[in-house]
């Protein structure tokens, strides 16, 4: 669904372009090849991208007309210097702000929050995402929307938490106030979390030893549907791995792993449920 | 005078605790334990036991690498801090007040624990053994309570089953 909304404003938006008074926009490149597409309807979007390097390209959608035209006070701030680097920020309805922070090599980040979709009361959100990444091969990715969402489908989750996950209605209503920060330091490292409700956070933070390959490299997931949910990785080595389901309301998950090729998968469904593990090698 | 004296020898051998305990622990066994309690409203059954060797390969089999948690229920806990070479351990909690508190550094980890009830607790604490641990503990029912301290060679194979409710088993392991 959402590939199809981002081909659609592609298709109708090239370059910068700016409905409404007030949006702000400003894009600096030093370079070859980079790219930089902005899209602002509404009120008060602001969107800075900074691009220095070879190849980088970023591109900011903020308010695809959701409820037409009713996205205000979106910011969006691209950084990215290196090779290669990819950005992009789609934000829609009410205060979301992003931050993408970009520093070495084919690194990835992608950050959705969006309300494209009725219903109209999912159209309050104050989501906020930072993604921070230096190193090689990273490659980090946000989602707190209501719609299309993605739910974990597999492994390593078994038929049972996936039959639970599939239960959840999404679009996940209301939804506003999440926040997803990921940080990677190093090389391989992947993360990606996905938020449906109201208050929700996720804090990702990895690193991996310089020369990890994206095979060894560090892997973290972050699946949360309800209020007030809250999941913290923390993952220093290689060939980590940490998978955190979360259902319900006030849940918490801190994960926390040093080595090499340890795992960890948390389901939490219900209320108020705490888990805690830390693990390393001898 | 000679042969009391070698019965004196003889006597405080075969009686001393310290062998005896090695000699017990050498053998890696231990007499499967078991306790059950009645009254008019509750009963609840204990049985600690040695894990054989099918059984433990069959728990080796069962669990994947890493930890798995699953809750389903409100206000469960897990507080998990584990320190091995090869860990696996999977974790179930299904009701409500349910905690776990697993701290754990060993060769290797292999243990289950599944909680099913409300109000049930676990507190499995091993600072420190070198031995490949390999444990399984279940609870089901209400208020019942697990604490094991320490591994040895006799419970490093483990499996603690309690049913019923109100049950309680403390086990230190020297």
């Amino acid at each position: 669904m959402k590939k199809v909304i981002l081909s659609i404003s592609a298709m109708l938006f090239v370059g910068v372009a700016a409905f409404a008074q007030g949006n702000t926009s400003s894009v600096n490149q030093v370079g070859n090849s980079d790219t930089g597409i902005v899209n602002q309807n509404g009120q008060t979007n602001d969107s800075k991208i900074d691009q220095l390097g070879n190849s980088n390209k970023s591109e900011v959608y903020q308010g695809i007309q959701p409820g037409v035209y009713n996205a205000k006070n979106n910011a969006a701030d691209v950084k990215q210097k290196g090779n290669n680097n990819t950005a992009f920020a789609s934000q829609s309805n009410h205060d979301n702000k992003a931050y993408q922070t970009q520093t070495g090599d084919w690194n990835k980040a992608t950050i959705w929050q969006d309300q494209i979709a009725p219903p109209a009361s999912a159209l309050g959100g104050f989501d906020k995402a930072t993604q921070t990444q230096t190193g090689k091969n990273n490659e980090a990715i946000i989602d707190q929307g209501t719609t299309g969402n993605e739910k974990p489908t597999g492994a390593p989750f078994n038929a049972a938490q996936l039959a639970a996950v599939n239960a959840v209605s999404v679009p996940f209503a209301p939804h506003n106030t999440n926040e997803a920060t990921q940080t990677q330091n190093g090389d391989g490292n992947y993360a990606y979390a996905t938020q449906g409700g109201v208050k929700n956070k996720s804090w990702q933070t990895q690193k991996a030893p310089a020369g990890t390959s994206v095979a060894d490299g560090n892997k973290s997931y972050h699946y949360q549907y309800g209020n007030e949910n809250s999941a913290t990785t923390s993952q220093d080595g290689t060939k980590l791995k940490e998978s955190t389901l979360q259902i319900g309301n006030n849940n918490t998950a801190t994960v926390t792993q040093t080595g090499a090729s340890h795992s960890s998968v948390a389901f939490s469904n219900g209320n108020l449920n705490t888990i805690t593990v830390t693990q390393s090698g001898m | 005078m000679m042969k009391t004296f070698i019965l004196y020898i003889i006597l405080l051998i075969f009686y001393c605790p310290v062998f005896y305990a090695q000699e017990k622990a050498d053998n890696s066994e231990f007499k499967n334990y078991s306790s059950s309690l009645f009254n008019s409203k509750d009963k609840a059954f204990s049985i600690v036991s040695n894990l054989n060797k099918k059984e433990k390969n069959e728990l080796n089999s069962r669990i994947p690498s890493g930890v798995q948690i699953q809750q389903i229920g409100d206000f469960n806990k897990v507080y998990a801090a584990l320190k091995s070479n090869d860990t696996k351990v999977a974790i179930d909690q299904y009701g409500d007040r349910n905690a776990l508190l697993l701290d754990k550094n060993a060769k290797t980890i292999t243990q289950s624990v599944i909680q099913q009830g409300d109000n049930n607790k676990i507190t499995d604490f091993t600072l420190h053994t070198n031995y490949n641990v390999n444990m399984e503990m279940i609870q089901k029912g209400d208020n019942q309570s697990i604490q094991n301290i320490g591994t040895n060679s006799l419970s490093k194979n483990m499996k603690i089953t309690q049913t019923g409710n109100g049950a309680s088993i403390i086990l230190i392991n020297n």
